[in-house]
Parts: structure tokens; sequence; C-alpha cells
């Protein structure tokens, strides 16, 4: 999260970032503004950035072999 | 039923000759179950490890006159000589209906006349791993969707923020054999998984807050979570079995709350836990158990099942060792489940609640030959007769369907399978056993709807 994070990246950059880090591929339209919406609603305490990734991980794509 | 010329060919063209005839034959003089829906949800009790019914419900007079007899029969171990022995418990006759019960098992001797009971049960097998998967799933391999999942998939719960399905253990921390396949979905959706509750410690132990989320954020992680999931779900062949898994994600949420809420006894009321033996020694664990069970179908959960005994032999009613031991698990369980039908009664739950009880077999009228040579006189795994019973609605109170012989070895009348029962549970849900669904590829699916037949005399 951190290599994501230290570059200055646009949210939407991010959110790339991330897929092609944990997903290998990058994200489709539908997804980045799925996740952009996720990411801009306001939030508790909790940094959404944080969810976001930890999201991902438990993605039915990351846990199961199509 | 019809039968043209066409289906006459047909099945002389099989080759099958009299097998296919005699069963076509068989499918003509199957009688359609005319049972409509009698109950909304399941309370199964499994006296794990098989109860005996010799020395509980099914009174032999016979087997003191024989005692010290020795008789031929088919073992576990094959063909071998054996002593008869006597219950060492008397047997007093209760009820309206005269019903003879064990001395061990006091309060259902004083609700008999509420019981329902089935003397001419039968097993495919003599062996507890094969015998419990049965008796759980319909067939005798381990590894099919349990019929409460299936009950689930076919007809939902009625409460959608807590499981439809629960399963409650006894004090041992063991499993019961077979473990985890005696309540998996299998073939079927995730979330039609039977959750474990033990009977001491935390109930869930996965189930604690997050103190870093609000829920509020973590139902939005979880709507993120399923709008992703969906996107994927949509270009895969297997999404019926992802989209399960999202589902069980939102339910776990919606239900974090609700479950721990569900399962605490604390709020329940002195009679109560009195009624129930709570805080008596013996009766704890099973007590604690039913009292959850009943809060469970009080809050619309579909099917709960209670084990009594786990995986060993000491702490189950599997007693090879000394028929005497039935005692002691009796002294367990015979108030808490005498309690649980009288207090589903009093709150007006045992209407449409379907009360079961029995274990996977019964157990053989002679002696063990392995206990013998301790000194001791246990009963071996009898899998050709057994009693079960169950109360509720309108089933015939007082009532007891079938019959063993005189010495209890093995059913003289009426034989009825585990099959016959889980279609009296499917039908008696307002289930038609002819149209139950079930996932594609499912190889157990035909034969438990082929096998069962609903025991409509059972009801009134």
């Amino acid at each position: 999260m951190r290599k994501i994070r230290k570059k200055k990246l646009s949210a939407e950059n991010q959110i790339i970032k991330a897929y092609r880090l944990i997903l290998g591929r990058t994200p489709n339209k539908e997804e980045l503004s799925i996740a952009k919406k996720f990411l801009k609603a306001p939030n508790g305490h909790r940094d959404s950035f944080e969810v976001f990734i930890k999201t991902l991980f438990s993605l039915n794509e990351f846990i199961y072999l199509g | 039923m019809e039968f043209d010329r066409r289906k006459f060919l047909e099945l002389g063209a099989l080759g099958l000759g009299g097998l296919s005839f005699s069963s076509f034959l068989s499918s003509c003089l199957k009688k359609e179950s005319v049972l409509g829906q009698q109950f909304d949800q399941v309370i199964f009790i499994t006296t794990n490890g098989g109860l005996s019914h010799l020395d509980s419900f099914d009174y032999k007079p016979k087997l003191e006159k024989y005692h010290g007899n020795s008789i031929q029969l088919q073992t576990k171990n094959g063909l071998s000589n054996a002593r008869i022995i006597k219950s060492p418990f008397k047997f007093k006759q209760y009820g309206e209906s005269g019903k003879w019960v064990s001395e061990v098992f006091p309060k259902l001797a004083g609700i008999v006349d509420q019981l329902t009971f089935v003397h001419s049960m039968t097993a495919n097998s003599p062996n507890h791993t094969r015998a419990l998967s049965l008796m759980n799933t319909g067939t005798s391999i381990p590894g099919y969707p349990s019929v409460a999942g299936r009950i689930i998939q076919n007809i939902g719960t009625r409460n959608k923020q807590l499981p439809g399905f629960f399963v409650l253990l006894d004090s041992s921390k063991s499993f019961p054999v077979n473990g985890e396949h005696n309540w998996r979905s299998s073939l079927i959706s995730p979330q039609f998984n039977g959750v474990v509750i033990p009977s001491s410690g935390q109930p869930m132990a996965d189930l604690r807050k997050l103190s870093s989320l609000q829920l509020k954020e973590q139902r939005e992680q979880i709507k993120l979570l399923t709008e992703l999931n969906s996107i994927y779900n949509q270009k895969n062949d297997f999404a019926a079995k992802l989209e399960g898994r999202s589902q069980l994600f939102s339910l776990a949420l919606e239900s974090q709350t609700e479950i721990l809420k569900t399962l605490d006894t604390s709020s329940e009321s002195q009679a109560t836990k009195n009624l129930y033996g709570l805080e008596q020694k013996p009766t704890h664990h099973l007590a604690k158990q039913l009292i959850r069970a009943r809060r469970l179908v009080e809050n619309g959960v579909r099917f709960v099942q209670v084990y009594t005994g786990g995986a060993n032999t000491d702490d189950s009613w599997d007693f090879h060792e000394d028929v005497a031991a039935h005692k002691k698990m009796a002294e367990g369980s015979d108030r808490p489940i005498a309690a649980l039908i009288s207090d589903l009664k009093q709150r007006g739950l045992l209407e449409k609640t379907l009360v079961v009880c029995a274990g996977e077999f019964g157990r053989l009228p002679t002696e063990d030959s392995d206990s013998a040579n301790k000194g001791h006189t246990g009963r071996d795994h009898n899998a050709s007769a057994f009693t079960l019973f169950m109360a509720g609605g309108n089933l015939r109170p007082g009532f007891s369907l079938g019959s063993s012989d005189e010495i209890g070895l093995s059913v003289e009348k009426n034989p009825i399978s585990y099959h016959d029962i889980h279609a009296t549970i499917f039908q008696s849900l307002g289930i038609d056993l002819a149209t139950l669904k079930g996932q594609q590829n499912d190889p157990i699916l035909d034969f438990i709807k082929k096998q069962g037949r609903s025991i409509d005399q059972l009801f009134s």
C-alpha cells in the first residue's frame, strides 16, 4: 500500500495501480467508477483507501482461480 | 397410472428384465403423499452413538426370559454366537397410552402421551460413519449436502438476519464422526452450511465486532465487495457458488449481533432455567443448547440440530462397555428434552415445530463380546431395528408405529428408513418431494426423491 501511496498519483491512478499489483490487470470502467465512488464517500475515522485494498484481497477473483 | 404399449416395449428393450419391471411396478404402487404443510421449523435432537431402543422406549420382556441364552447373529465382525442380555433397567407403563418406558427416562415418560414413536427404524449400516451420514444427508457416503441445507435451499428461512441452519454441539469438544460433513452444504451454495455452536465458551469463535469499523462502515465495505464481485461473477460459470459467498458475507454482517443475542440464555426466567435444569450439573450442557434451540426457532430459524454425545465412546450413547452407563447419558438428557417439548407447547410453538429425537441406529439384544471379556455387559450396534420419536403439530400423540421382533433384533412390521423420515420432514414443511430443487449434476438429489416415502399415518 505504501508503494501505491508513495507516488503522488490521482485517485484513479491509485486504483489502477492497486488492481495491477493485486489482481494483475487493469480495472474496467465499471469497476473504476464503483471504486471511485467508494473512496469519495464520507467515511468515519477509518482510512477508506486501506479498506478498499483489503476488499481487493477478499474478492472472489483474488481468492478463486477462474 | 396408465401404462401404454410403448412403455412396455421400452421396458423389454432395456433388457434388465425382472429388475426394471419390478422397479416399474413399485413406482406404480407408490402412493403420493397427501400431507400438506404442517410445520415451519424443525429441531432434530441426535442421540449420537446409537441410543439403545431396548433400554429406553422399546420394551422387550422376553429379554428377561431369554437372558443368558446364546443366539447366532450377524454382527459387524461377521456371523457369531452371542448371549442375550436383559435390560438392567425397570420398565413401567405411563400415561393414557400405557406406553412402557425405562426408569432412566422419567421426565419423557411423564409426557409420553405427547410423543409419537416409530419402533421400526432401520439403517443401512451398523457403522457410525455410514449410518450418521445417512441420517444427516440421505446417503451413507459422507460429503453430500445435508438434508437441512436442502430444506433452506428450497424454502429459505424466515428470519433473514439469521442463518437458517444451526448445529448445537454437546459438552464434548469433539465433533461427531464425519465432522463437518454432517452439516456441510457441499455441492449446494455455502450459505446453506450449518452454523456450529459449542455448548461452552464463545458461541462463535470468530464472531466478534471489529473495534475499528462501525457497522455503517462495514456495510459500505460489504457493498463494495458485493458490487465488484458481481462483475466478476457474471463472467464465470460457477457463479452460483460465488454468489453464495457474497450472500454469506452480508448474512454474517447482519447477523453478528443478532446471533449472540439469540444464543444468550441469561435473560431466561428462573422457572425456565429450572424446567430444563440449566443450573444443575448433569443437565447443564444440553439444557443450555435446547433453550438456545427454542430461542432460535422462536426467532425464525428453519432447522436446528442438537447433538447429545460427542465422538468418544465414553461421552456418547455408544455403550459397548456397559449398558448401565445409559443411565448417565439419560440423566443429562431426559429432563432437558422433556422440558423443550413442554416449553415449546406452553409458548404455542409446538404447533409449528417438529421435534425429532433419534440416533443413527440402535443396539443389539446381545452382549458385546469385547465387553464380556472385561467383565461388563455392553451392547454392539444394531442397524436392523431401532426407535425414533417425534412431537409437534398434528402428529398423532401417544401413537406408536411399527414394531421390532420379540427381542428387538430386527424389524417385524412397517420398516421405516431415514429416507422415509426425510421425506416426512420435507413434506411436512410443505416441500413437495417430487419437485425438490437442487444443484445440477447432484447424484444424491434424485436418490432422495425416489427412496423416501412420507409417513402420512403419523399425522391425525
